[in-house]
């Protein structure tokens, strides 16, 4: 029997991403992804001066403040023809190095694990059993049974408030959810113990970015920090010092606990690695600029395509293959929505055709989200951590390659799982690993430069609007926690004619495309089981393993509350 | 005692941004002490975090939705406070109750929570507030004023 069911919002802290699946025989038959709301802050750029472009973009969204920052001030970067200096460039990858540490972290533990981790399971656990299985997994020095019935007691009385707060959306109990108690109890005790290291590792943008959240010192044409060893206000040793502290915190933590917990859970759930697959394209625009070219040249993580799970293949981007479709998404085209824009003749104008809420179903024939339907060359593309690693991988990456095969080898499988449900989970821990014990080169690199006497963080040659041209474009990349994300610009008369952004959740969450092939998300559900349609916690599984963030993609607004009887008006 | 300010919203999202324009001004009036932030949260996140486990006292100052007439200004405090952050008055990703809950589990809740708030009249894409919020902006950081003097002379 067919049944359709509504997942909306999926995000586990607050989202507006929506998915519509079909059900037969326990199965999800079709799927149709959306965004119920509206996002067109590249309008707010046009007439602005372009090396302010990156404090506006900065706001897009509050999750991830550093990467629209990025991606702004490289696209300007590009459209002038600026290379920055090798100091500037060692800083921006600690920057982007961290924040994906630190947002992978946060998207494991916080706002995926408890997709497979019952939490209620939990609080049965034998917390001298739970040391035991602690013990057996690392070294991690939280691992005696005072340690787990201190953090069972604590749950306990959490839950005991009625104050659910991250635990109130949890399928408990869930036939899907297979972990012994003893695991569940170990995941929670690791879930508390993220919440403490993540938010003392972020504090390196602190430090390089003068405040966090919302970085100041990122410049077109490098960054605005000082570097003098002799001074307190500059970039100097002491600061660098906490910097590698940081990084160590963040380093123990990844190998003893976030790395041996996906080994240790993975085996209960190699199912998923049959589940989730999509259309097996996966787009990477390349990050880390490890040579002294510079951006970019000479990146750690490769650019690359892969198309239908061919490792064998991994093509060269070229930007021009990228357009945007709006035939299903609530917009129009200046010369009709049938034909895809590239970003710099992209334009942003909403014009809403669905129907008016409160209501069931959206219109999936015609439009049905405010994401609009990127492709390259004509193709829907997966981004992020495991488009990232697969083709690193498939081109034979040193890290990358050894890591990958080990965990392949702990599960006794073959790189084809990896499209999968369970793959990008596994992805995105292997990069954390991978980026964590990369971090230190790049201070190394910095710290020797700046040894050299070389002080240099701002290449100023076009920094004065007359040395400009009459006209130029520019895109700029980054390869951001959640993916490939561009920035393109049109500068004419120094001033923005036409911006646009392209975010990972719009590659990864767009709707069909005018040919009617389905996005990466809806095509990911397709086949998925669903066990209880009720409570559909399978769907939840896939849409996470994604890191879906529609903060930037949207704009913000919720339901009015009546809750005028608890405020005092003034 | 621990004293952060916290301004929360969005610049670019015209009414949503209220709450940052009220901390830029009181950040001209008072400068930061060892034990008193005045802070620019932007649109919240898990990064804010560090600066509410350091905090024994929170000021919130944030656009909400009470069902008001656009631009009243109002205070929560007390008991209610959960119930009207759990229900999300104030548009944001992470909800701030998510954050005092993850404050909660860390063991480091602030003792006293406070939300002072102006009803929104519009959340777009422009970078002004709209002619009631920008009204009533004195009266709002008049109000946080009386509550920062308070707490600085106690």
């Amino acid at each position: 029997m067919a049944k359709k069911i509504v997942v909306d919002p999926i995000t586990r802290i607050e989202g507006h991403l929506r998915i519509e699946a079909q059900i037969e025989n326990g199965k999800i038959v079709d799927a149709w992804s959306s965004s119920t709301m509206y996002r067109g802050v590249e309008r707010i750029l046009q007439n602005r001066d372009p090396r302010d472009a990156w404090y506006f973009t900065q706001r897009f969204c509050g999750v991830c403040t550093t990467v629209h920052s990025l991606a702004s001030i490289r696209a300007v970067e590009n459209a002038l023809n600026i290379k920055i200096p090798y100091n500037a460039e060692m800083i921006r990858n600690i920057i982007m190095g961290i924040q994906n540490v630190q947002d992978h972290m946060i998207h494991f533990y916080h706002l995926h694990a408890l997709d497979w981790v019952d939490v209620v399971s939990a609080l049965e656990a034998d917390p001298a059993k739970t040391a035991a299985l602690q013990q057996s997994i690392s070294d991690w020095k939280f691992s005696s049974a005072d340690y787990f019935a201190g953090v069972q007691k604590k749950i306990s009385a959490f839950v005991a408030t009625g104050k659910l707060g991250p635990f109130t959306n949890g399928y408990w109990g869930h036939p899907a959810m297979k972990l012994p108690a003893e695991a569940n109890l170990m995941a929670v005790a690791h879930y508390l113990e993220a919440l403490q290291v993540q938010k003392e590792i972020i504090k390196i943008h602190a430090i390089l970015g003068s405040k966090n959240p919302h970085p100041q010192t990122f410049l077109v044409g490098g960054m605005a920090i000082p570097i003098d060893p002799n001074s307190q206000n500059a970039l100097n040793a002491d600061k660098i010092a906490q910097i590698i502290q940081y990084v160590n915190l963040a380093k123990e933590f990844v190998e003893q606990v976030y790395i041996p917990d996906i080994l240790a859970v993975a085996p209960f759930y190699l199912d998923w690695a049959a589940i989730g697959t999509g259309h097996k394209n996966y787009l990477s625009y390349g990050e880390f600029p490890d040579d002294n070219r510079g951006y970019p040249n000479g990146f750690w993580l490769p650019a690359g395509v892969i198309e239908n799970g061919d490792l064998s293949n991994v093509k060269p981007v070229d930007q021009q293959k990228i357009t945007e479709y709006v035939t299903h998404s609530w917009y129009e085209y200046d010369g009709g929505d049938g034909v895809g824009k590239h970003p710099w003749e992209g334009q942003t104008n909403d014009k809403y055709t669905g129907p008016n809420p409160p209501y069931e179903f959206l219109d999936t024939d015609n439009k049905y989200s405010w994401v609009k339907s990127p492709r390259y060359d004509d193709k829907p593309m997966e981004v992020g951590p495991l488009s990232r690693m697969l083709i690193a991988y498939a081109t034979g990456h040193k890290e990358v390659k050894t890591t990958i095969d080990y965990v392949l080898g702990q599960l006794n499988a073959g790189p084809e799982v990896l499209f999968s449900t369970l793959g990008r989970t596994a992805a995105r821990a292997v990069e954390t690993l991978i980026t964590i014990n990369k971090m230190s080169s790049w201070i190394d690199n910095l710290v020797a430069n700046i040894k050299t006497g070389d002080y240099s963080i701002h290449n100023n040659e076009k920094w004065d609007p007359e040395t400009w041209p009459a006209s130029a474009k520019g895109y700029g990349w980054h390869e951001a926690p959640r993916g490939a994300l561009g920035h393109w610009i049109v500068i004419d008369n120094k001033n923005i004619k036409n911006y646009q952004a392209v975010v990972p959740t719009t590659w990864n969450a767009g709707p069909r495309d005018p040919q009617g092939v389905r996005g990466q998300y809806e095509e990911s559900l397709i086949g998925t089981p669903i066990a209880d349609p009720e409570r559909p916690l399978e769907i939840l599984r896939t849409m996470h393993s994604f890191d879906p963030c529609l903060a930037c993609a949207v704009h913000l607004y919720d339901a009015k509350g009546n809750l005028k009887s608890k405020a005092k008006i003034l | 005692m621990n004293f952060l300010g916290l301004g929360l919203g969005n610049l670019l999202m015209n009414d949503d941004a209220a709450g940052l324009r009220v901390i830029y001004a009181l950040q001209d009036i008072y400068p930061t002490r060892p034990d008193f932030q005045l802070v620019d949260g932007g649109t919240l996140g898990l990064d804010l975090l560090t600066y509410i486990e350091w905090a024994d006292k929170l000021l919130l100052l944030d656009a909400i939705d009470i069902g008001a007439a656009p631009g009243s200004v109002a205070l929560i405090d007390g008991d209610d406070i959960d119930s009207v952050l759990e229900a999300k008055v104030s548009p944001h990703q992470v909800g701030m109750s998510d954050l005092l809950a993850a404050a909660e589990l860390i063991d480091d809740r602030p003792r006293d929570v406070t939300l002072l708030g102006v009803q929104y009249a519009s959340v777009n894409m422009e970078m002004t507030l709209s002619p009631e919020v920008e009204a009533a902006l004195p009266k709002m950081i008049d109000a946080a004023r009386q509550l920062i003097d308070a707490h600085l002379q106690g």
